[in-house]
């Protein structure tokens, strides 16, 4: 056991920052995705001059601002959070995390603030050509101000770009657009901007289904339904393609995460994909169980997805934490030894530092960096924490999220041929299916963040820092009392939303005029 | 510029709904800046360091004390 790491903390501190990304992430999707379907509505009526685009793309983005108010300022609590609960990972990463997030602030707030205004109230009020451009720089400011906190968590999950300096015990950017441009920070963003096109693709068909349904605003439900599955259609062939992207960087970089995502124990050669299956609830790793109650695979996709190469050979679990002398994987026990030999080297360094002796500063600096990276392994207790715990949460929810991103394609797909063939408004059972899908996409979506997350542990930042000791030195007590605190305040937020936004689904697009003025 | 920030505040003014956005963003911004970044944070859950030299003397304490407990845990198996 490791007395010094105090779990309840650790796992409070965990389940908070959980709650509130939860919280957060309710209205990330629909800030980013509505500005697109907004912007291209917008930009058919300054095309065509059809003033019914235009009430169309107001009534969107007042759906869109009500969101937008109501959500901003959410993801603040997280960052304050960065310097109170994770104080130590902050401190470790500070170099990293400190350019990418000022670097958003700034976005955010000259981007979206100042064309947001120029969005909503410029109706008729600013030339047509200046409105439309703001609804553009509104749509691609949304969009970039979220890159800066995705390719910090690409970084944690991939570190590149960086050194560690045993003065300070911080990492130090040496490398900006490594840090940026990394494959895997890049393949992150895109799955999820295009996961909240496809929410929000579903936001606008779910609520036009339901107009449909009651027979009311038809024209402007079957537009925005020709436009939401068009665009969500294209979308979510995207996203199975950046989907395909992540499980490829995962595989190379996250083999831990990819075989519990797989339930996979054993590595095989030639590895199929599992499309269904119940994970043996008595399985463990190192017994000879078997580890499946019964499963559908599609044989050699595991391989190809994940290295390109049908007969690849995908390590298991237990390879992983084992080793596998013929596959040339190093066991984790290896690993947390030449862990041991960098931590070691860095209290030798300290040491020496402390007595005024540069060169056996030199000599520890030397084996530190031989060694630097499996430094987070040497904080390990035993073999087995590499596997990230929750291997069935993991295992089903990257299911749920694959499963519901075929069938979205289906589903948008059905939409797109109905509305062209108009004959949306008779499918009574897809308008009912389109209102589904809504809250379903939001679920795929989180499921997506239990793979990455999860997925990661014990890591917050992969290989180099366990999370047991990211954390900060305050109590247990105070983290489980903000975690009360924060679930109320955001409940309330999230219940404003809730009743504000039905009250303006119900009362419609009807009153909003094709003359100019607000939409609020 | 002028005469497009007073047609904003005449508008906000005629409408019910982005007054109550609005209040909601005054609301949960003096919450979040006012209560939790000037007042919570500070008094009750800021890690305590005297400075930054001591910050990472303490993040160095933290890995290199669980380093060695988990080399004594080694030893004792
Ligand atoms: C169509 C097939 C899909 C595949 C193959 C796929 C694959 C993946 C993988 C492998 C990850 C983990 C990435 C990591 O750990 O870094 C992931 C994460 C994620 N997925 Fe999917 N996904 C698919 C569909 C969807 C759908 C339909 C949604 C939501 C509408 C979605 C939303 C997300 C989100 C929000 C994340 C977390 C952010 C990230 O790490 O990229 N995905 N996906």
């Amino acid at each position: 056991m490791i007395e010094n790491i105090d779990f309840t903390l650790v796992n409070w501190s965990r389940g908070q920052f959980a709650m509130i990304a939860f919280y957060h992430w309710l209205f990330i999707p629909i800030t980013i995705g509505t500005t697109y379907i907004i912007a291209i509505a917008q930009t058919i009526h300054v095309k065509t001059g059809d003033p019914e685009w235009e009430r169309l793309a107001r009534f969107w983005a007042k759906l869109f601002g009500i969101n937008f108010a109501i959500g901003v300022g959410t993801g603040i609590i997280l960052g304050l959070e960065f310097g109170t609960n994770w104080a130590n990972y902050s401190w470790i990463a500070g170099d990293i995390f400190g350019a990418p997030l000022a670097a958003e602030g700034i976005m955010a707030f000259f981007l979206e603030s100042t064309f947001i205004a120029v969005m909503f109230f410029g109706w008729g009020k600013v030339g047509k050509k200046f409105h439309l451009l703001s609804c553009w720089l509104v749509a691609f400011g949304a969009s970039l101000s979220a890159l800066w906190i995705l390719v910090a968590n690409g970084w944690m999950n991939y570190p590149v770009g960086m050194v560690f300096n045993p003065d300070t015990a911080r990492h130090e950017m040496v490398d900006f657009w490594a840090v940026l441009f990394s494959p895997y920070a890049m393949n992150k963003f895109l799955h999820t901007i295009t996961s909240c096109l496809v929410i929000s693709a579903f936001f606008v068909i779910a609520i036009s289904s339901w107009y449909l349904l009651k027979k009311r605003s038809i024209l402007l439900a079957k537009r925005s339904i020709v436009l939401a599955a068009t665009f969500g259609l294209l979308s979510s062939v995207y996203l199975a393609m950046t989907g395909d992207g992540s499980a490829y960087y995962v595989a190379q970089k996250q083999p831990a995460k990819l075989a519990t995502m797989e339930g996979l124990f054993d590595g095989e050669e030639g590895a199929g994909l599992v499309m269904m299956g119940i994970l043996n609830p008595n399985k463990k790793l190192g017994d000879d169980k078997k580890d499946f109650l019964f499963k559908m695979e599609i044989p050699k996709m595991l391989s190809i997805l994940g290295y390109r190469d049908a007969n690849a050979f995908v390590p298991g679990m237990n390879d992983l934490v084992y080793g596998n002398e013929e596959f040339g994987i190093m066991s984790a026990e290896e690993k947390m030894e030449k862990g041991r030999i960098a931590l070691g080297a860095l209290a030798d360094y300290k040491e020496a530092q402390k007595n005024n002796d540069p060169q056996g500063m030199e000599e520890a600096e030397l084996l530190f960096n031989e060694y630097y990276q499996y430094m987070g392994y040497g904080n390990l207790h035993s073999p087995e924490m590499i596997i990230p715990r929750k291997i069935p949460l993991i295992f089903y929810s990257f299911r749920i999220m694959v499963i519901s991103g075929m069938l979205f394609i289906g589903v948008l797909l059905l939409f797109v041929y109905l509305s062209v063939k108009n004959r949306i408004e008779n499918q009574k059972w897809l308008l009912y299916v389109g209102i589904w899908c809504f809250p379903l996409s939001f679920i795929a979506s989180m499921c997506g963040w239990i793979v990455a997350e999860v997925g990661r542990q014990p890591w917050t930042i992969q290989g180099l820092l366990p999370t047991m000791i990211s954390t900060s030195n305050i109590s247990a007590n105070a983290v489980i009392a903000t975690f009360w605190l924060f679930a109320t305040m955001l409940t309330v937020l999230v219940i404003a939303e809730y009743r504000i936004m039905i009250g303006a689904i119900r009362k419609g697009p009807d009153n909003l005029s094709t003359k100019g003025g607000p939409n609020v | 510029m002028k005469e497009f920030f007073l047609y904003i505040y005449k508008k906000v003014k005629e409408s019910s709904l982005a007054k109550i956005l609005l209040l909601i963003i005054f609301l949960k911004f003096a919450m979040f800046y006012g209560f939790l970044k000037g007042y919570l944070y500070p008094t009750f859950l800021k890690p305590k360091y005297e400075n930054e030299d001591h910050r990472s003397e303490e993040v160095i304490k933290k890995l290199l004390d669980n380093h060695n407990k988990t080399l004594k845990d080694d030893r004792e198996h």
